[in-house]
């Protein structure tokens, strides 16, 4: 692999924050996720409104992702940003799916259906959604920071994202 | 009567948008007697000529060991479409040329289609399409299907690859009777480049010898084999010689097996390399 | 396919084959040198995704968590919709039933809106899954789901290729069966082909999401997720014993070509979406709409005539037949009848549900099935219809694909009795932990 290839050639800088980045995003992630396993398995908080032990684990599998990806950040290998893209790819994929399923609820109880009338909108509110907004957030201005110094780079970027 | 396109290709190069923009919606899909492998067919015309197009399976080979490739191979070999048009997947060229070779051993009236070509250009790469042009022997269109870029000239590379004699009888010159070619007509050291099967316009068809060559050993068997071929005249006349040549060279399962004569076969399988 | 010896230069030790495509190889490196010349920018982000989606531990924790999303976007998504549907068939039953003529009120409400109708509540969660796979096939991630699946099959000794036919059986097994013939080797084709079927087809969809939902509303993406996953368990748990016991024979590596990731297209995927439904509406137009006329004139007939209460119908004496083998999995003979019905097409087993309880919507079908059986009981039965034979056109297509009555034979018995033994051991086990 040509590091110092036309792509991005990330500064020492740019790897450590990613690799900082990473793991903080990683902890969140599977803290939350062990979390929503023990709600789930009524060892804590037994009255939640989330009740979801295998939601729980999908956040850890992102969780995982995110920490596998620390290591080449640090050893400053560009590898490293593919698992930065496939935690976000699945934390994207889980948080689009609460919001519709959100949306959809949220329709049922406009609608007045029967099973909707007692939703809230408080019990959608689960991890894998609110987890992903800070992810969302700094992958933006990332973005936008880079754009405005590598133009071209980023183009490539774009298309998969 | 219209001109017989068939559109062939590896997995995944785009093909089916390249059907699509041609054709339009003009096309429906039809199931092959006795095969699970669909195929689909379509129409469209260009400057005032119909154009019928074949959409064959995505293969990596012709060598029947698939079922799809077995379609693909049996319908090039047993149809002779006019033109035949090979999409590549412009930014793995090494892999998806290979295609290309057997066409070309074929000895189908080609067209090859750069596609995807804007994946190359974001590389960077850098494609000498004149050149390769000259290599292979081959007319190339450079496209980019899912934006419908090349398409008019593709149709117009589609048009002036349709061979001469196609060409004349569509153009209503039919007294071309006289000059046309029979069997045994040809001195036998051409045998090599010539097809006497009888075209489905009417006409035996001459081969135009490849412009790719193998090695000389190689070729040299090839000779070998049409000679040793020359009186069989339901093999020589049902494939191009120095395709059956080549797959007799090859131990083609499929061809042996059209070989009755067990004494011709053994001679046959006499010339190795 | 099988060279004759006689066809190999076996002597001389070298594969004309080999020579050939080295030869053409070679021209082509030859070419290249000539007309190529790679860019700069060699890092590109398909390669390194790989890295990741085919990474050795973490690709299969990924690939569960899309299909986990998957089945939950199904499910849960399309709840709101099933809803709706049901309470528009509901509103047009109650002014069917209130024509005058019994025999066509009866035949209209039960029949047509209790069976067709019913069955057309699960057009929306067929809608969603295909909408996903669609996504998942654009996006170029679904060869590498077949990918990371392989590499766990080889290891347990199996044909990797065997996985392709295996994915489509998600959709339908009867394209499954059909791909079988991609396998190569008669004895990795046919242990592909009696597989296959265990792989939960969406024909079976709508009997977890119907028996999910009464019983587990609110982990019920999860449950189908099981199932799915205990379906593939399966597949791959029979075909190492079918290895292991029927056939012997290597299997080869797969070779297959990823394709590059693409942002897949919202326009592409409805329109996939919406030739799937379409498929689902005719059939429900016609199979299914024949099946509930059928299903609903044999709950109204019986040795005492027409219009027999359904207790005394040929329906409820085929259900009473069968009703001593499957008191252990704690069955009724309602259910039972259903199951029987079900071997036309596993869409059946809903409407017969709904039409022999024959009660309208879902929700009066949820209060009655919740009262007749236990939810250990319904797992079984989930358990059941997921593994038991999927239906006459599969047994036909077996039939065709092996050209032998004895695997076909063989095909159909294994499957009940796995079925069988599975939902035992869900019974067994799950009345353990209930005590």
């Amino acid at each position: 692999m040509d590091r110092s290839g036309g792509f991005h050639s990330s500064t020492l800088a740019e790897f450590k924050t990613a690799a900082i980045f990473a793991a903080l995003v990683g902890a969140e992630y599977g803290i939350l996720g062990v979390l929503q396993i023990l709600v789930g398995l009524d060892v804590v908080n037994p009255n939640s409104l989330i009740n979801d032990p295998i939601g729980g684990i999908m956040l850890v599998v992102v969780a995982l992702v995110y920490i596998s990806g620390v290591r080449p950040l640090l050893e400053e290998d560009q590898e490293g940003y593919a698992y930065l893209a496939v935690g976000a790819i699945l934390g994207g994929i889980l948080f689009v799916l609460q919001i519709v399923i959100l949306g959809t609820n949220a329709l049922g109880w406009w609608l007045q259906l029967e099973d909707w009338r007692e939703w809230i909108i408080l019990s959608d509110l689960t991890p894998a959604l609110l987890l992903f907004i800070p992810v969302l957030l700094v992958s933006i201005s990332m973005h936008r920071e880079r754009r405005g110094e590598k133009t071209e780079t980023d183009n490539e970027k774009g298309g998969i994202d | 009567m219209k001109i017989s396109v068939a559109l062939i290709g590896n997995p995944n190069v785009g093909k089916s948008v390249v059907f699509n923009n041609l054709t339009g919606l003009k096309q429906h899909t039809g199931n092959w007697p006795g095969k699970t492998v669909e195929m689909k067919e379509g129409y469209f015309s260009y400057k005032d000529q119909e154009f019928e197009v074949i959409d064959l399976p995505g293969v990596y080979s012709l060598s029947a060991r698939s079922e799809d490739e077995q379609v693909a191979r049996n319908y090039l070999v047993d149809n002779r479409p006019d033109v035949v048009v090979d999409v590549l997947n412009a930014s793995q060229l090494e892999r998806n040329l290979y295609l290309a070779l057997l066409l070309i051993e074929l000895q189908v009236n080609l067209v090859i289609v750069l596609n995807m070509y804007d994946v190359v250009e974001s590389r960077g790469d850098m494609i000498d399409i004149d050149r390769l042009s000259e290599r292979l022997g081959v007319p190339i269109v450079v496209t980019i299907a899912t934006k419908k870029e090349g398409m008019d000239e593709l149709k117009e590379a589609i048009l002036r690859a349709v061979p001469n004699h196609v060409a004349a009888k569509l153009a209503g010159a039919a007294n071309t009777t006289g000059k046309q070619h029979m069997p045994g007509e040809e001195p036998k050291r051409n045998h090599l480049h010539y097809h006497p099967k009888l075209h489905h316009h009417g006409q035996y068809e001459r081969l135009r010898p490849p412009v790719i060559k193998y090695s000389n050993k190689i070729e040299k068997r090839l000779k070998q084999i049409v000679m040793i071929l020359d009186d069989e005249s339901e093999l020589m006349e049902r494939f191009p010689p120095r395709w059956l040549a080549l797959r007799i060279l090859e131990r083609d399962p499929d061809i042996l097996s059209l070989i009755k004569n067990q004494e011709l076969k053994d001679t046959l399988l006499e010339v190795t390399l | 396919m099988k060279v004759p010896s006689e066809v190999l230069d076996v002597e001389k030790g070298v594969d004309p084959q080999i020579v050939l495509a080295d030869e053409r190889y070679s021209i082509i490196g030859e070419i290249l040198c000539d007309v190529y010349e790679p860019g700069q920018a060699k890092w590109s982000w398909s390669d390194s995704l790989d890295k990741v989606f085919l990474h050795r531990y973490l690709g299969l924790p990924v690939f569960l968590v899309i299909i986990w999303s998957m089945f939950n976007f199904t499910f849960q998504a399309s709840a709101v919709f099933m809803a709706i549907i049901e309470v528009i068939f509901e509103w047009i039953g109650s002014y069917t039933s209130q024509i005058p003529i019994p025999w066509l009120a009866s035949l209209l409400t039960d029949g047509v809106i209790g069976g067709v109708g019913f069955i057309l509540v699960f057009v929306p969660p067929i809608m969603f899954m295909y909408f996903a796979i669609s996504i998942l096939e654009d996006s170029g991630y679904l060869a590498r789901a077949a990918f990371v699946m392989d590499r766990i099959m080889v290891r347990m000794g199996l044909q990797g290729r065997s996985f392709i036919p295996l994915l489509l059986g998600f959709g339908c097994t009867v394209p499954a069966i059909m791909a079988a013939r991609t396998v190569d080797g008669d004895s990795n084709r046919l242990t592909t082909i009696l597989v296959s079927p265990l792989m939960s087809c969406a024909a079976r969809l709508p009997v977890y999401v119907l028996i999910a939902g009464v019983f587990f509303p609110d982990i019920a993406g999860t449950i189908v997720f099981l199932l799915y996953i205990l379906g593939i368990v399966m597949a791959v748990t029979m075909a190492l014993i079918f290895k292991k016991t029927i056939f012997r024979e290597e299997s080869t590596p797969l070779l297959m070509e990823l394709p590059m990731y693409q942002v897949p297209t919202f326009h592409g995927s409805v329109i996939h979406m919406w030739e799937r439904a379409s498929l689902f509406l005719k059939k429900a137009g016609t199979y299914l709409l024949a099946g509930a006329i059928i299903l609903w004139f044999l709950a109204n007939t019986g040795p005492g005539g027409f219009g027999v209460p359904v207790e005394e119908s040929f329906v409820s004496i085929l259900g009473h037949l069968f009703e001593p083998f499957f008191a252990p999995l704690g069955f009724n003979w309602q259910i039972i009848a259903a199951l029987a019905f079900g071997l036309l097409a596993k869409e059946v087993v809903v409407e017969a549900i709904g039409i022999i309880y024959a009660v309208q919507g879902e929700a009066a079908i949820a209060g009655a099935l919740a009262l007749s059986i236990t939810p250990v009981s319904a797992i079984a039965l989930m358990v059941f219809v997921l593994l038991y034979t999927p239906c006459i056109a599969v047994i036909g297509t077996v039939r065709k694909e092996t050209g032998s009555n004895k695997w076909t034979a063989f095909s159909v018995v294994y499957q009940i009795a796995l079925a069988y033994a599975a939902a035992l051991v869900v019974v067994v086990v799950g009345g353990l932990l209930v005590g």
